[in-house]
């Protein structure tokens, strides 16, 4: 059964990164699977619409959480391709209506990668006090043979909240640009996080998150987390901008860079227009410190295994 | 267990020698004091045994169960059985007590999680979760630290000033902390510490001055030699001292 | 009137992301856009001043967000912009030379150019291109001159035709959107 809907390697690589398979994999668990350009399986439930349409190579899709809605249960998407190469596109929006609330896990599982591009438009859009919270854990496979270009635009209400996060700390990386912007209005809440480890020197990491506080006491938080290994190349811009009173903002980046030819930067940006408002930042690069090395290696740890503990704590 | 011969240690990126000619020996189950002021190399001889980086020995040996240890890594000599809790433990970002001192055990025995935290005092339903981080106080991360080395359960555990850093109701807790551990592991230790009271403790010490040995022997011989040497015309407060009151 | 907004590389103003260039590996710590550009609803300020002035109660209403489904028949979501974040927005594209007031709007100072003018464009680089090829094919020039040279080309025609009185020098930079050019160009149009 669960074949059919996904092909096994991208079922091993959801458990791999942490997601409960047997719970995607039940019949009433609100889903959406893609494998490739074709949808395997829909599951809505009482306010969540759920609409999809296969294109030549991917889909565009909408999820609607529909006014006053609640959804306890995370509802999981799933888009994987297991083929060595290939496009896939991708083609949501996102729409979160005022004063409902959902949980979305994806899953974007690239398991034999070798020449493969995966690009995702994304549109979400939250109403009036509604929270949205969007975890995206993904998988690249062992060759560093994906391209990944995921952009999401966001609107965020009055007094609404939007956490989202952003991991690849299994696997390579390959090449890894991801662009979010989020327009945060009046009151509202945003909180962005990405975590990437690029283990080797095909591995090109580079994320710009951008929350614009356009609303009236909007508050948001980037962290950007990231550790550039055996070569790895990574590149993360935090932009917050504060347009509004009372605005305030902090971007953190924190990257790990260790091995020679590993290179991290880490931009942070912050900017203000109106005086009443505050936006911080902080910024550090660097490599592992000898000493964290050293009691792990005290403890009979190899000087890898003490850097990839180090590195997965930090992420 | 443990054998120095003759370690002289000039760190990198030093012309200066730290240590000089360092010899003494370590018991199986033996609580052996490294006693001496600041700046004796007390540490120095911790980090060499340890095998950290910028500590090898210029000259001389350093054997563990009887095997030329000398030129093996900080892996190698930890997988043998020695390990290290420092005096200012580390603090890790993202990671919990239970991760690290698991990191600690290789024999996939997961209880020793809990005992170890319990040995030290620390409840294991509360602190195995908890993060090793900034939360903990001064005299939370030492009982972390020597959990952590206890879990490995090694032959032996090189202790850097655990009583450094703490008022004197945890001290005394300390204390008794080190008796319970050499009670129930029989693990030997090497303590370092300048304190009279921890090293009370000691079945055997020995005196690093200006980066010699003084004296070894038993504690009272050896805090003795340490009152001669800082020449003290007058009895201090040490229950050992030799000097007239 | 079809009215599209031009700058370097890319017909449609509303994709502004020139240097996420996915298929390259140019990096990015340049802000080779002015910071002004990077947020949205700036851009979109911009591409309604595209039309003619605007007053701030017509900007107010024509900002307004909206999503609505690709697939699904349901209405989507709107808002407008608020009117203080509007109004620090236009208080900084102001200040920076983007826009000037003028009677009760806003002007757009970026100059746009219709379909018609983007046609006579083409024919008129087809025309140069060829010529200008043929001159450096007979010269022998080195492939790695070119860039310098057309650069070096492109200023001293216009500095000739400034001279004349015949040609606007803001003209470059709607060909090559660059900051420095550009506000160099508003300083001296405020003037």
């Amino acid at each position: 059964m669960s074949q059919q809907i996904l092909p096994y390697a991208i079922l091993e690589s959801a458990r791999q990164v942490g997601f409960d398979v047997e719970t995607m994999l039940q019949p009433d668990t609100p889903k959406f699977f893609l494998n490739f350009n074709r949808i395997t399986a829909v599951k809505e439930v009482p306010g969540l619409i759920l609409a999809g349409r296969e294109l030549e190579n991917g889909v565009m899709a909408d999820v609607i959480v529909t006014r006053g809605t609640k959804i306890k249960r995370p509802i999981h998407l799933c888009f994987g391709v297991v083929p060595e190469d290939g496009v896939q596109e991708v083609v949501p929006r996102f729409i979160i209506e005022d004063e409902a609330e959902a949980l979305i896990l994806a899953h974007c599982s690239f398991p034999r990668a070798r020449n493969l591009t995966h690009r995702m438009e994304a549109q979400v859009m939250l109403g009036r006090d509604a929270l949205f919270f969007y975890e995206e854990r993904h998988y690249h496979g062992p060759y560093s043979g994906a391209h990944v270009y995921p952009t999401f635009e966001v609107d965020v209400g009055p007094g609404s909240r939007f956490e989202t996060v952003f991991s690849l700390t299994h696997g390579t990386v390959g090449d890894l640009v991801i662009f979010l912007d989020v327009y945060a209005h009046e009151g509202a809440k945003v909180e962005a996080v990405a975590k990437v480890y690029g283990r080797s020197e095909k591995d090109r990491v580079r994320i710009r998150d951008g929350v614009f506080l356009e609303g009236r006491d909007a508050s948001g938080v980037i962290r950007l987390r990231a550790a550039a290994t055996g070569g790895g190349d990574v590149l993360m811009m935090g932009i917050t901008e504060a347009n509004a009173p009372g605005a305030r903002g902090h971007v953190d980046c924190k990257e790990i860079v260790q091995g020679a030819h590993s290179t991290a930067r880490a931009i942070p940006i912050v900017r203000v227009t109106d005086d009443r408002a505050r936006v911080t930042h902080e910024a550090a690069v660097g490599r592992v410190s000898q000493k964290e090395l050293d009691t792990l290696m005290a403890r009979g740890l190899t000087e890898q295994e003490a850097v990839d503990m180090i590195v997965k704590g930090m992420l | 267990m443990l054998r120095l011969k003759k370690v002289t240690i000039v760190p990198a990126n030093s012309s200066e020698v730290i240590v000089n000619d360092v010899s003494f020996t370590v018991r199986e189950r033996e609580i052996h004091a490294l006693v001496g002021p600041n700046g004796s190399g007390k540490s120095s001889v911790a980090y060499a045994i340890m095998g950290l980086s910028g500590y090898h020995p210029r000259q001389g040996h350093i054997y563990f169960r009887d095997q030329d240890i000398t030129d093996l890594s900080v892996t190698e000599r930890a997988r043998l059985g020695l390990t290290l809790a420092w005096q200012e433990p580390v603090r890790f970002e993202g990671i919990t007590i239970g991760e690290y001192i698991k990191a600690g055990i290789h024999d996939g025995d997961g209880q020793r999680v809990q005992e170890a935290l319990a040995l030290v005092g620390l409840a294991p339903d509360q602190y195995a979760t908890r993060k090793a981080d900034a939360s903990l106080s001064g005299g939370e991360r030492k009982r972390v630290e020597l959990a952590a080395v206890v879990a490995m359960r090694p032959w032996l555990m090189i202790l850097d000033e655990p009583d450094s850093g703490l008022d004197i109701i945890v001290y005394d807790e300390l204390h008794e902390m080190l008796a319970r551990i050499r009670r129930e592991t029989g693990t030997a230790i090497l303590l370092i510490t300048h304190r009279e009271e921890t090293g009370d403790m000691a079945d055997a010490a020995t005196l690093l001055w200006k980066g010699q040995v003084l004296k070894s022997g038993n504690f009272a011989e050896v805090m003795q030699a340490y009152c001669q040497a800082i020449g003290r015309r007058e009895r201090c407060r040490s229950k050992y001292c030799p000097m007239p009151s | 009137m079809d009215i599209r907004y031009r700058y370097k590389g890319m017909p449609r103003f509303k994709i502004l992301q020139p240097w996420y260039e996915h298929t390259s590996w140019e990096p990015w710590d340049e802000e080779r856009v002015s910071w002004l550009l990077v947020n949205r609803n700036r851009r979109l300020i911009v591409q309604a001043l595209a039309y003619g002035p605007l007053t701030l109660d017509e900007l107010r209403e024509r900002l307004r967000i909206s999503l609505t489904p690709h697939l699904a028949d349901r209405d989507g979501l709107s808002y407008n912009v608020s009117p203080e974040v509007l109004v620090n927005h236009l208080q900084a594209m102001e200040h920076h030379g983007l826009i000037h007031r003028q009677g009760g709007g806003y002007v757009l100072n970026l100059p746009v150019l219709t379909l018609a003018d983007q046609e006579k464009l083409r024919l008129l680089s087809d025309e140069l291109g060829r010529g200008l090829a043929e001159r450096l094919r007979q010269a022998g020039t080195k492939s790695e001159w070119l860039d310098p040279l057309l650069e070096q080309v492109t200023t001293t025609a216009l500095q000739m035709l400034d001279e004349t009185g015949d040609w606007e020098t803001y003209r470059r930079w709607a060909e090559e959107y660059d900051a420095d050019a550009y506000r160099t160009w508003a300083e001296a149009r405020k003037r």
